[in-house]
């Protein structure tokens, strides 16, 4: 949805901040704008504006009679500038007005001069480009995933049998179809990433280079291992990739030669340094990756008494990189272990997988206000994901904001899966989530669904409490 | 005191002449009624427009400024039988002038934000065709303005 931030303030800020706030926003919201908008009136700043509402928002209106605080916000945005008197007479024209203003550069701080934060994570007003590239990338890749998870979720809820084999649908059903096209969804979502984040970078030469590269990275039939490397690696590809054409852009080129780098020497020769890259380099130590920690849990899993270990360590795996190698290899265990007629450790997976995605999207409800309106939609299908067991349904919220939702994810289903071992929670089905327990796939449903929402709870509660904390650290600064 | 009081809506006040004629009547008015300085007042009113007019249109001005003596804000309403230029944004005469008076001292936030509440009230065309349609009964102007907003 199409948003806009505003701030208003006017000299005595006790009547005309208000009627001007009012206006936009009813301007706004007639012409289908999501609004929101700031007040610095007598009684302090109030409805004070997010980080996330202003990386949300299309532009910025300010109706300000007054030099106002926290100018430095809006570097980067296209922002109109006007008196509360313009916004109240007609508050129509200021929004058409700045749909086209010019983009706001700010007054030059020079960097570093503030004390050198002992913090790591000291709170930036703006964004790092890295941070921008990343992002970009995650918002073109959110509608595949949402397609894509809500098809193959709906699917496998209405069409889906258990099996030994997995979630089966019947073939030559509507629904084995609506699978087919959620998972090319899923496998778009991979390149989309890494051609984005390269897009931000060096423009539309890299997007070849990095979208054929991230497939290449994700078929392991190439790669040479039993995995692709995920989105893990689709992020690694778009930088790679993102870089490299810059890199080749700033080359001096005959003149004659210039018209056709982008369109054929630029994509030929990128795409071929970074598959390479990735097959000859990457391809050999995600194998050994992957065998030892095979090894590490065969070893776990031979001695009974480790059992909450295990649960833990796979648990860990299996948020890692939601769908990359450290992933699958436990899935894989998992697996293995319904046919060595031992389902106690595809338990601990199915107790695990379901973790990320109903975390991230239940996270989105708490603070709602501190979430873009992009991540609460995002949020929603996140959670139906998690209900059918489709951990990628956290993948955009992990990308866009690593080092919070790692953490959260990461424990929360080392949570459920240790206690789903404990538990002694079986499941037959090579499949995970709330769904193969309601379809009665598991031992006992009650306290497999306990499990997940142990480790739901967990990663709920680290979420809310990154958001909210960094949330006030914004405070401070502004 | 209350902040909103009957005993503070004087409708159908006969002014002759200009916006500055009738923010003199209303000091006069508001300051005999409540014990208040009325050439402090006009000055603080006068200062304001100054800035920028305060008639946003429909036929409706808000003058407003701080004033000594006061505990608590107070809201006033006058009426006038003849629309007054006020050089509104919308260039339309002033016949319904909602005064704002506020305490030199900061006051506790809960006050102000019954004036914020009003001023956003106040961008509501049909609030502002209510008040109109009052504006020649002091008791249904309080109606109107009690009904959309929670004085205490």
């Amino acid at each position: 949805m199409a948003s806009f931030v505003g701030i208003t303030k006017c000299p005595v800020g006790v009547a005309h901040t208000y009627m001007a706030a009012e206006k936009l926003q009813k301007a706004g919201e007639a012409k289908g704008y999501q609004v929101k908008v700031e007040t610095q009136g007598a009684q302090g700043n109030e409805n004070e504006l997010t980080e996330a509402d202003i990386r949300a928002a299309d532009f910025v209106v300010l109706a300000i009679d007054v030099s106002i605080d926290g100018m430095q916000r809006f570097v980067g945005k296209k922002v109109v500038f006007a008196t509360t008197a313009a916004a109240i007479k007609d508050s129509t024209t200021l929004i058409e007005r700045a749909q086209n203003a010019d983009v706001y550069t700010g007054s030059k701080k020079k960097a570093g001069e503030e004390d050198e934060g002992e913090e790591v994570e000291k709170p930036q007003r703006k964004q790092s480009p890295v941070v921008q590239q990343l992002l970009n990338g995650v918002s073109h890749m959110i509608p595949f995933v949402v397609v894509g998870g809500l098809f193959i979720a709906l699917s496998i809820a209405i069409g889906g049998h258990p099996t030994k084999s997995g979630m089966v649908i019947p073939e030559n059903t509507i629904w084995n179809s609506m699978n087919q096209i959620g998972t090319l969804g899923f496998t778009l979502m991979i390149p989309i990433l890494a051609g984005y984040i390269a897009h931000a970078i060096s423009g539309r030469a890299a997007l070849a280079p990095a979208m054929i590269s991230a497939m290449v990275a994700n078929s392991p039939d190439i790669l040479g291992t039993k995995a692709g490397t995920g989105f893990l690696g689709a992020i690694a590809v778009g930088f790679a990739a993102g870089y490299l054409v810059k890199w080749f852009n700033s080359w001096k080129i005959p003149q004659s030669l210039r018209p056709v780098m982008p369109i054929f020497v630029i994509p030929l020769l990128g795409t071929a340094v970074i598959t390479a890259a990735f097959i000859l380099v990457l391809g050999g130590p995600i194998s050994w990756l992957m065998t030892a920690l095979n090894n590490l849990l065969s070893a776990l899993a031979k001695n009974p008494s480790t059992s909450i270990i295990l649960g833990l360590v796979i648990g860990a795996m299996v948020a890692v990189d939601m769908g990359g190698p450290v992933n699958k290899v436990a899935f894989l265990f998992g697996v293995a272990s319904i046919t060595a007629n031992h389902p106690q450790i595809m338990g601990a997976v199915a107790c695990a997988v379901a973790v990320p995605p109903l975390s991230v999207g239940l996270a989105t409800f708490i603070r709602r206000d501190l979430n873009t309106a992009e991540e609460r939609q995002a949020g929603v299908a996140a959670i139906l994901m998690g209900l059918i067991g489709i951990t990628e349904g956290a993948i955009p919220f992990a990308t866009a904001n690593p080092k919070h939702v790692f953490p959260s994810i990461i424990a929360g289903s080392a949570v459920a899966s240790a206690i789903g071992s404990f538990l002694g929670i079986t499941d037959v089905v090579p499949h995970g989530g709330p769904i193969v327990g309601v379809l009665g796939a598991t031992n006992h449903l009650g306290l497999f669904l306990l499990a997940i929402l142990a480790g739901v709870a967990v990663s709920v509660l680290l979420l809310a409490f990154f958001k909210i904390r960094r949330a006030k650290r914004e405070k401070v600064v502004a | 005191m209350k902040e909103f009081d009957l005993q503070n809506i004087f409708t159908d006040v006969t002014v002759t002449g200009n916006k500055n004629a009738a923010l003199q009547k209303m000091a006069e008015l508001f300051a005999s009624k409540n014990q208040l300085d009325a050439k402090a007042l006009l000055k603080g009113f006068e200062a304001r427009e100054q800035e920028s007019t305060t008639g946003f249109g429909s036929g409706v001005a808000i003058p407003h400024t701080k004033i000594a003596g006061l505990k608590q804000p107070l809201v006033g309403m006058t009426t006038f039988t003849q629309p007054i230029n006020w050089e509104s944004l919308d260039e339309q005469p002033v016949t319904i002038a909602i005064a704002l008076l506020m305490p030199i001292a900061d006051s506790s936030k809960a006050h102000l934000s019954v004036l914020a509440k009003f001023a956003r009230k106040l961008m509501d065309e049909q609030f502002v065709a209510d008040l109109q349609a009052a504006r020649h009964q002091a008791q249904s102007l309080y109606q109107v303005v009690t009904a959309a907003i929670d004085f205490d």
